[in-house]
């Protein structure tokens, strides 16, 4: 595979004590892209990045940036500037000289670190904190001036490790919109590494789904989100997550396809599935997806577990068949009790089909 | 006022729980305060008073007048400052590398070289007291302030490279990771991030190499023969009186006690700096 961009990673790989931690990644950034890593804890994105960086060393593999190799370049020589989860601010200056540390070491003359620090302190709204040190700011502001340090340099790439995580809820949403807004205004090219599916759905322009060190998928928000590849992604993107259930093929009858779930009850699926015919594979259906039904139209029958009530959105946990739990979205006010029998259909349409192997049946020719 | 029924017998079972209280600290404060005490007390006496039961008996100051007038006096202490002066900067200067290596990189043999240096700060001095002896006498360091420094490093080398591996350790990893790519090298991350990070370390292990070699008795005894480079536990120690049948005990507790000034000044000096320093920095 040949890969061109801004940003290339070419059979990235990094073991540690016999370990991969990184399993062979390619992988290409347009300029001013904004790409997410996301994954569990331990898939190795953190250190993807930090390859990416400079701070760790690849075991094998090419890093270039802007058309340049920099696989064995030093972190610092790269034009990088990387924002960490802990902000990483020097404890003992000031605000100020957290932020021009870089630039006074790379000698730029003295009145243009001034004016670059009263730019970027204008748009981060760090102007009134610029003598204090770190240790009296708010997690908030901390984090901005984290973010400061990494524009006043002016880098060709900007690197995100899990920065919101330390924030509570209510500040990483507001500073999640302020990221991406910042992004528009500055078109920086940038890395961003979270464990937060929302994070990545919201921010990114494409997402790298990254699972035990190797990539499970990259697309758009959209892409990841309406045709997932492997059962893993289905399962990561979206809240509250996609319901799986077991299934066995029965026969693809010329466009349509007659499925058995969890070895009881039978679906029809506007879809030929000629490949899986007599297998056993997975259902997935996102509960957004399955409609509340009355009457005939009803596919199926399940009890009431439990009523979660998140305001716009109501989340209903129902008992499907023998031992399946699915989650159900609803909009409606009207909810059903818990203990009570509920009657819906599953939209055919956004059925998704997963093999044995937990790989996307990719008939559905629409995509 | 009337207290709600059942209040009296609670207060009353509870008042020989903090009686307790009261005697158990009296105890744990008279054990260690009443010797300094007496210290203090025998220092303002002379002659026959130093064996009178009355408490409070009127002061003699001529115990410190005659120590503070006695240019040995001084001179042992000049001695006392530099040696354990210079044993805590030679230590500081060493054990910051060595420290800084111990706790942020990895190598192999890291642990054994660090379980070997806590044995040897656990060595009983008596243990090498032979062999340093000759390795001096080789060097000609007998009898010279030297022969303390470098007797009294053995010492402290390990003991403080031990303490500040753990300062060391415990700085965030990602301050390297940001010093790294703001352009920063090994030295300069070392001094312009790491140390001002552990100043409070640092002054501690300073302080604790100070007074351990400021206390220090068996090597002055056995390095040194003159007055020349005498220090005050040993100068103490050789107070003697004109006759032999009289142990100057008044003297003997005034030098003590003044002895004890200067580290009690300088731990007095630094500790709220300290304990500022140390609950200033970390941001997490």
């Amino acid at each position: 595979m040949t890969v061109s961009g801004f940003l290339t990673l070419k059979n990235v790989r990094k073991a540690y004590h016999g370990k991969e931690i990184v399993k062979d990644i390619s992988l290409s950034v347009k300029q001013g892209e904004f790409v997410v890593f996301v994954g569990p804890s331990g898939c190795g994105k953190s250190t993807l990045l930090r390859m990416i960086a400079g701070l760790e060393t690849l075991s094998s593999g090419i890093v270039s940036i802007n058309g340049q190799e920099v696989t064995n370049v030093e972190a610092s020589k790269r034009g990088v500037a990387m924002v960490f989860q802990s902000y990483a601010l020097y404890p003992h200056m000031t605000v100020r000289r957290n932020m021009d540390f870089n630039l006074r070491i790379a000698k730029l003359p003295a009145h243009e670190i001034a004016e670059r620090i009263s730019e970027v302190a204008r748009i981060l709204r760090l102007e009134p904190y610029l003598e204090c040190k770190p240790g009296t700011l708010s997690g908030g502001q901390r984090q901005r001036v984290a973010i400061g340090r990494a524009i006043v340099r002016k880098p060709k790439l900007f690197l995100f490790d899990e920065p919101l995580s330390n924030l509570d809820a209510e500040l990483r949403n507001h500073m999640r919109i302020e990221l991406a807004t910042l992004h528009r205004k500055l078109g920086a090219t940038t890395l961003y590494v979270t464990h937060d599916q929302v994070e990545a759905m919201t921010l990114a322009d494409r997402i790298v789904v990254l699972r035990d060190g190797d990539i499970e998928q990259v697309g758009t928000p959209l892409e990841l989100y309406h045709t997932p590849r492997t059962l893993f992604v289905a399962g990561f993107i979206g809240s509250a997550s996609m319901n799986f259930i077991p299934l066995t093929l029965l026969k693809t009858d010329g466009n349509v396809s007659h499925l058995q779930l969890a070895n009881s009850v039978t679906l029809t699926l506007p879809s030929p599935l000629p490949r899986l015919e007599g297998q056993i594979g997975t259902l997935g259906i996102r509960p957004e997806d399955i409609r509340i039904t009355e009457g005939k139209d009803a596919m199926f029958q399940g009890t009431v577990l439990m009523v979660e009530h998140l305001g716009a959105l109501t989340l209903l946990h129902v008992r499907f068949l023998e031992d399946i739990t699915l989650k159900i979205q609803t909009t409606g006010s009207a909810s059903p009790r818990v203990g009570e029998a509920l009657s819906f259909s599953f939209l055919p349409d956004a059925c998704h089909v997963f093999d044995q192997d937990g790989l996307a049946y990719r008939a559905d020719t629409k995509h | 006022m009337r207290l709600p029924a059942g209040t009296e017998a609670y207060a009353v079972s509870h008042l020989p729980s903090s009686l307790w209280r009261w005697v158990i600290l009296s105890v744990a404060l008279l054990q260690p305060l009443l010797p300094l005490y007496w210290a203090l007390v025998t220092s303002f006496r002379k002659g026959s008073d130093l064996f009178s039961t009355v408490p409070f008996a009127p002061p003699s100051f001529e115990n410190y007048s005659g120590l503070l007038s006695n240019p040995t006096w001084w001179h042992d202490a000049a001695n006392s400052l530099i040696s354990a002066s210079a044993v805590a900067l030679i230590t500081l200067i060493l054990a910051i590398p060595a420290a800084y290596a111990l706790g942020r990189m990895s190598f192999q043999g890291r642990n054994t070289v660090l379980a070997l240096l806590l044995g040897c700060a656990m060595l009983p001095q008596i243990a090498i007291l032979s062999g340093l002896f000759t390795v001096i006498s080789k060097l000609g360091l007998y009898n010279r302030l030297g022969s303390l420094i470098f007797a009294d490093l053995f010492f402290a080398l390990p003991f403080a490279i031990w303490l500040l591996t753990g300062f060391f350790r415990d700085l965030p990893r990602d301050l390297d990771d940001a010093g790294r790519l703001d352009g920063c090298g090994i030295m300069r991350r070392i001094l312009i991030i790491h140390l001002p990070l552990v100043w409070p370390g640092l002054a501690a292990t300073g302080l604790l190499t100070f007074i351990n070699c400021w206390n220090e008795f068996l090597f002055g005894l056995t390095f040194t023969l003159s007055d020349s480079a005498r220090t005050l536990p040993v100068s103490i120690g050789l107070i003697s009186a004109p006759s032999r049948f009289e142990l100057p005990f008044g003297l003997i507790m005034a030098a003590s006690l003044l002895g004890t000034l200067p580290p009690i000044l300088l731990v007095l000096f630094f500790q709220r700096r300290i304990a500022a320093g140390l609950t200033a920095g970390a941001v997490k």
